[in-house]
């Protein structure tokens, strides 16, 4: 018997999840999702179902939500939960998961973790004041270059979007969090963008090369409306770069740039650099997309497994898994009800 | 003008230009500054092309989908889930496109 207020969180985590997938399309890049998932479901979620309760053991749901980095990677687990079916999974031990990655992503998203407000909010009032603060900003709205700065800021992201798609294979939300929009007190919106984890190396060795591990961008905008979803969509009411008034860029946690000059490199560097990356997978098979989809999973838990002294390599018997055919993932992608249903059923089972 | 086609409009503004079919990365030499590029579906490796259209328009997705995400970044008008965009668009015809709209309208062909 699960208690009433588990059922409901894990009820509001199902309709977020058949909102989210109904309203938009599955990535089909590099292999459709649901197809790639599937082979995740027998082996990695007991995976990282074991590797949470062990750290649950020493750790605060607080500091294991850390090892994980951002809360959309930890929001995108909910996407394993459909298959729950294929793992082996006792019913109370899916319910216990599925609550886990509640809990976790609460961590970061403390009032509205499945961000139904549209806003995925992660800094409290004293970080974004310091934000705000920072000598760093350049304001470009009345400057002379000001449709330089914005077409060079859009092609950053633009660029940084999709070698973040490149790396997780379609899932381009595992590699950064989008947060905000915080409201500051003159109306305008501060949003931070988050890359991070540019170097996967063990799973990418030609990351190696990249000069970048993580990449901040701070933007204000003015004029326009800015919602996320529960995994990171970004969705505006107007195009994004004729609204920014003022940005800054962090590389590797401590170089700041702002000038034409360092946004011309920084773009020159992703450009050059993810061309290379693309060049050196024109020959990969669909097998080695799905390994790739498979490794990088397995890689988020390297921190976790990293405080037992244990590797976080697959297991042989996953790497086997991927000579089986795929069976079809979720079929509905329109229906928000089935959808939800779906996945309370794959969670709870019969419990109503 | 005559409207031949909509989807949905994704990433606000108005277009128009030459089309530009983009079916396979055979096909990404061919795409000039300027075109309206008109495909299947984006992926991250046409993200140079989307730099360059005018506008986009594909026969899948939604409002989160890959074009649409970066066509917003860009300030790039684009249609997304017009179903036969690359079946009855030709290479070369002057269409328009309205992102808000998400309607398409046949120039010249």
């Amino acid at each position: 018997m699960v208690a009433s207020k588990n059922l409901i969180k894990i009820k509001k985590l199902c309709k977020t999840m058949g909102d989210l997938i109904s309203e938009g399309t599955p990535p089909v890049w590099p292999i459709q999702i649901y197809e790639n998932e599937w082979y995740l479901y027998k082996y990695f979620i007991r995976n990282l179902f074991d590797t949470i309760q062990k750290l649950k053991n020493k750790k605060s749901y607080s500091e294991i939500a850390k090892l994980f980095k951002n809360p959309t990677r930890i929001a995108e687990f909910t996407y394993l939960l459909f298959g729950l079916s294929e793992s082996d999974l006792k019913p109370n031990e899916k319910i216990t998961l599925a609550l886990d990655i509640i809990e976790l992503v609460k961590c970061y998203r403390k009032k509205d973790p499945f961000c139904r407000s549209k806003k995925n909010l992660i800094l409290n009032q004293n970080q974004i004041n310091k934000i705000i603060k920072s000598k760093n900003f350049v304001k470009i709205d009345k400057n002379l270059e000001k449709e330089k700065y914005k077409k060079l800021i859009s092609r950053i992201n633009a660029a940084l979007f999709s070698y973040c798609e490149f790396i997780h294979s379609g899932i381009h939300q595992n590699g950064h969090e989008f947060h905000g929009p915080y409201k500051l007190k003159d109306g305008r919106l501060l949003i931070v963008r988050e890359y991070y984890d540019l170097k996967p190396v063990e799973v990418w060795p030609f990351s190696k090369r990249f000069k970048y591990k993580n990449i901040k961008i701070f933007e204000i905008y003015s004029g326009i409306d800015i919602f996320f979803d529960y995994t990171n969509h970004l969705v505006c009411s107007k195009p994004l770069s004729d609204h920014l008034e003022a940005f800054y860029i962090i590389l590797n946690g401590s170089k700041v740039i702002n000038k034409i000059e360092e946004l011309e490199i920084l773009l020159k560097n992703i450009n050059s650099y993810f061309q290379k990356a693309l060049f050196s997978t024109s020959n990969f098979k669909r097998k080695d997309w799905i390994k790739k989809h498979m490794e990088m999973r397995y890689w988020y838990l390297k921190p976790l497994k990293k405080l037992f002294g244990k590797d976080w390599k697959p297991p042989k018997k996953q790497y086997d898994h991927l000579n089986k055919k795929a069976k079809l993932g979720l079929k509905e992608y329109k229906n928000s009800i089935k959808i939800k249903n779906k996945l309370y059923k794959s969670i709870v089972g019969d419990e109503k | 003008m005559k409207q031949i086609l909509s989807g949905m409009g994704v990433s606000a503004g108005k277009a128009q230009g030459k089309v530009c079919l983009v079916l396979n990365r055979n096909d990404y030499s061919k795409f000039k500054e300027g075109d309206i590029l008109v495909t299947t579906m984006t992926d991250p490796t046409m993200t140079l092309l989307m730099c360059k259209a005018a506008g986009i328009i594909t026969d899948t997705g939604g409002l989160t989908c890959h074009a649409a995400i970066v066509a917003r970044e860009l300030g790039v008008p684009c249609i997304v889930a017009a179903q036969k965009a690359t079946k009855l668009l030709k290479n070369g015809s002057e269409i328009h496109l309205c992102g808000d709209s998400g309607n398409i309208h046949l120039i010249e062909d």
